[in-house]
C-alpha cells in the first residue's frame, strides 16, 4: 500500500484541439475503497497481488476507468446509468455484481501477465500494463499512459451480444463485452499468423484491406490514400478485390511503415480483418465497429476507443477503431512521415480516421445526403457526453 | 429665603447640657469607640477577610495536591472564579478539576484555559493532553478540534507523530467534503492509529520477498484520508485490518 502507483487519483487530461480539454476526475473517496476491496478480492483468488507491485499502475488504470464507465454522470454513458434507465436499477459500488465485473475484467486480462504465466499467450507485449517500468519506458509522458490505461480497461455500458444476437445493456454489456472477446481472442489467436477464413480459405488480412478498400470507394479514398501510400484514384481504376490486394497489401504508407516496424501492427490488422469478415452472431457492420472490434482489440492487450468524424460521407462509418500505439513508435512513424498531418488521440492512438491530409481532401456526400465541399472538418473523440477534438475546421 | 435648612442637633445639646462635664468625655469615648469599631470592621473586610478567604481557598488547593507556590500563583489569576459568600470563597469542582491539572503541568493548563476560556472544555482537553508532549503546540494550532470535542484522537496521533497528522489535516482542509471536518478528522485520526500508521509500517519488498518497515509516506496519508471519506462519508463499510498491510 506504500506504492504511490496504486494510490493515483489524479485527474486524466483528454487534450482536445480547440483548447476545450476534457478531465476526467475520479472520485478519490470511492476509488480509494474500490482499491482495498479489489486487492481484497484478488488476494481472496489465490494471487498474491502483494508480491507484484509492479502491477499496480496498470491495476490503478483499471479501478479508475472501471469506476468511471459505471458510475459516470451521463445517464447515457455510464453503466450505472443505463442500469437506470433499461432496469430502474440504482447500482452501488458495493453491489455484488458491480464487484464481480470488475474482477471478471482482472481474471481475464491478468491471465497474459507473467505473473500470472501468461507470457507466452499472444497478447501486445508494448502495453505491459502489469510492469510498471516497462510501460513507462514505453509511455514516457504520465498523463498519456493513464489515457492509454483508461482505453485498455474501458467497460461499455452498451454492447452487441453475438450469442444472443441483440445489443446487451448495462452490466450484462460489461459482462458480455469481456467474456465474448475472450471466445473471440480463442479463436484469432488460435488463427494467427497463417491461420486462414471463409470459405475461400483466406487470410484474415485481406478482410482489413478489403475494409480499406470498402471505404476508399466510399467516400473516403484521400483517406484511404494517405493511410496506405497510394494514388486516390487507384481504388476507381482496379477491376475487383484481388486486384486490389495486389496493389495494396505490400505498401508504402502508415500502414505499411507500422507493418514493418511495429512489430504488433500485424496482429491488429489479424484482429480486424477476422472481425470485418466474422458475420457475429447477425450483428449489424455499426455494432462491429462500435462494439465487438473494439472490445476484441482490448482483449488482445490493444487500447482501444472509436474516432468520429464529421461530415460522415454517404457509405463509411461515421467512426472507426484507433489503437494506442508506444510513443518511442509514434516519435520514428511522425519522422518517417514528417509532411504528413497525422491527428492522434490522447494516449498515442492512431486508426484510419488519424489520415488528417486526407481527411480534408474528401468531397462527395454525407450520410444525410448532403454535399461535402469543404471536406471533413471535423475529427473527434467521446469521453462521456464531451467531445475531444483531433481536428475542428470551420 | 429658601437658605439650606440646618438641623439642630437637640439631642447631643440636651445631652450636653444635662450633664455639662463628664458625659463630655464619655460622649466622645464613645465615638471614638465607634470610630474603632468601624475602622476595625472595615480593616476586617478589606483586609482580614480577604486573606481569611485566600487562605481557605489555598488550603483547598493544597488539599488536591498543589504546592505552596502553585496554590499562591493559581489563586492569583483564578480567584475570581471561586464561589464567595459573606464569610467563605471556595472553587467549585469543575475549577479544583482543572486544579488538579495545573498542578501537573502549570503551562499547559493555563495556556489551554486562556485559548478556550472554560474549565469544563480546558478539563476535558487537559485530560487527554495533559501526559502529551506536544500539547501545547497542538493546542495552538488546533483550537477547534478541542472546542468541538474532536481532539481526542487527532492528540493522540499528533503526539505520536506530528507530520503524519499535520498531513492529515492539511488534506482533510482542502477536500470538498459534505460532513464536518473537525469529525472527519477525528474518525481519520482514529483510523490511522488503529491501522498503525504512526511511524514505521510493514512493507513487502518484492524483491528481498520479506517484509520490512519503512516510514508511511506522502501518498499513504492522501489515500488513506481518502479511504477514511469513502467510510465515513460515502458509508461504505470498513475493511478488514489485514488489507491494508
Amino acid at each position: 500500500m506504500l506504492n504511490p502507483e496504486i494510490i493515483d487519483f489524479d485527474p486524466i487530461v483528454f487534450k482536445s484541439v480547440d483548447g476545450n480539454h476534457v478531465y476526467l476526475i475520479p472520485n478519490p473517496a470511492r476509488e480509494s475503497w474500490l482499491t482495498c476491496e479489489i486487492l481484497k478480492r484478488i488476494k481472496e483468488s489465490g494471487f498474491s497481488i502483494e508480491k507484484y507491485p509492479e502491477m499496480f499502475l496498470g491495476l490503478n488504470g483499471k479501478i479508475v476507468a472501471n469506476a468511471w464507465c459505471i458510475f459516470n454522470e451521463s445517464p447515457y454513458f455510464s453503466i450505472a446509468g443505463m442500469e437506470e434507465r433499461i432496469n430502474n436499477r440504482t447500482i452501488k459500488v458495493t453491489d455484488e455484481d458491480v464487484l464481480n465485473l470488475m474482477m471478471l475484467q482482472w481474471d481475464l486480462y491478468s491471465q497474459f501477465s507473467p505473473q500470472r504465466n501468461g507470457s507466452n499467450l499472444l497478447y501486445n507485449r508494448d502495453f505491459p500494463w502489469y510492469n510498471s517500468t516497462e510501460l513507462k519506458a514505453l509511455y514516457p509522458d504520465k498523463n498519456e499512459l493513464r489515457v492509454a490505461l483508461f482505453k485498455l480497461f474501458y467497460l461499455p455500458e452498451t454492447t452487441y451480444s453475438m450469442k444472443e444476437g441483440k445489443r446487451v445493456f448495462g452490466i450484462k454489456a460489461g459482462e458480455t463485452s469481456l467474456l465474448e472477446a475472450k471466445k473471440e481472442y480463442e479463436t484469432i489467436a488460435s488463427l494467427y499468423p497463417n491461420g486462414k477464413i471463409g470459405k475461400w480459405n483466406e487470410d484474415p488480412r485481406d478482410y482489413y484491406y478489403g475494409w480499406l478498400g470498402d471505404r476508399a470507394g466510399n467516400g473516403l479514398n484521400n483517406t484511404v490514400a494517405q493511410y496506405l501510400g497510394i494514388d486516390p484514384g487507384l481504388v476507381f481504376r482496379v477491376k475487383n478485390w484481388v486486384e486490389w490486394l495486389g496493389e495494396v497489401k505490400d505498401n508504402d504508407g502508415i500502414d505499411g511503415y507500422l507493418t514493418k516496424n511495429w512489430e504488433y501492427w500485424d496482429l491488429v490488422k489479424f484482429i480486424v480483418g477476422y472481425e470485418r469478415w466474422n458475420p457475429k452472431g447477425g450483428a449489424h457492420e455499426a455494432e462491429g465497429i462500435a462494439y465487438i472490434i473494439p472490445e476484441t482489440l482490448r482483449m488482445f492487450g490493444f487500447p482501444t476507443d472509436l474516432t468520429i468524424i464529421s461530415p460522415a460521407p454517404l457509405g463509411a462509418g461515421g467512426s472507426e477503431w484507433s489503437i494506442s500505439l508506444p510513443y518511442p513508435t509514434v516519435e520514428s512513424m511522425k519522422k518517417h512521415f514528417p509532411n504528413s498531418n497525422i491527428l492522434l488521440g490522447s494516449g498515442y492512438t492512431f486508426g484510419l480516421y488519424s489520415c488528417g491530409d486526407g481527411l480534408v481532401k474528401e468531397r462527395g456526400i454525407d450520410n444525410l445526403y448532403r454535399p461535402i465541399e469543404n471536406g471533413i472538418t471535423k475529427v473527434f473523440k467521446w469521453v462521456g457526453e464531451e467531445r475531444v477534438y483531433l481536428m475542428k475546421r470551420d | 429665603m429658601g437658605g439650606r435648612y440646618k438641623p439642630t442637633p437637640r439631642i447631643l445639646y440636651t445631652f450636653i447640657d444635662s450633664k455639662p462635664k463628664s458625659s463630655k468625655k464619655y460622649a466622645l469615648a464613645a465615638l471614638g469607640l465607634i470610630g474603632l469599631a468601624v475602622a476595625l470592621g472595615a480593616y476586617y473586610s478589606s483586609v482580614l477577610l480577604p486573606q481569611q478567604k485566600k487562605a481557605q481557598r489555598i488550603e483547598q488547593l493544597k488539599k488536591i495536591g498543589l504546592t505552596e507556590e502553585q496554590a499562591l500563583y493559581f489563586d492569583n489569576i483564578f480567584s475570581k472564579y471561586a464561589n464567595e459568600d459573606w464569610l467563605s470563597s471556595t472553587y467549585n469542582k469543575t475549577i479544583t478539576d482543572f486544579a488538579i491539572f495545573y498542578g501537573k503541568n502549570q503551562k499547559l493548563a493555563e495556556k489551554t484555559f486562556n485559548m478556550l476560556r472554560n474549565f469544563k472544555i480546558s478539563n476535558s482537553f487537559l485530560a487527554s493532553a495533559i501526559d502529551k508532549p506536544h500539547a501545547i503546540s497542538f493546542l495552538e494550532k488546533y483550537p477547534y478540534l478541542i472546542k468541538t470535542s474532536n481532539f481526542e484522537y487527532p492528540l493522540e496521533l499528533y503526539s505520536k507523530n506530528s507530520t503524519i497528522f499535520e498531513e492529515l489535516y492539511r488534506n482533510i482542509s482542502k477536500a470538498k467534503v459534505s460532513m464536518d471536518k473537525n469529525e472527519l478528522t477525528s474518525l481519520t485520526s482514529k483510523l490511522f492509529l488503529d491501522l498503525g500508521y504512526t511511524g514505521r509500517v510493514k512493507v513487502y519488498n518484492s524483491i528481498s520477498q520479506a517484509y520490512e518497515e519503512k516510514f508511511v509516506s506522502i501518498p499513504l496519508i492522501w489515500f488513506t484520508v481518502n479511504y477514511s471519506l469513502a467510510i465515513n462519508q460515502l458509508n461504505l463499510p470498513i475493511h478488514n485490518k489485514k488489507i491494508f498491510i
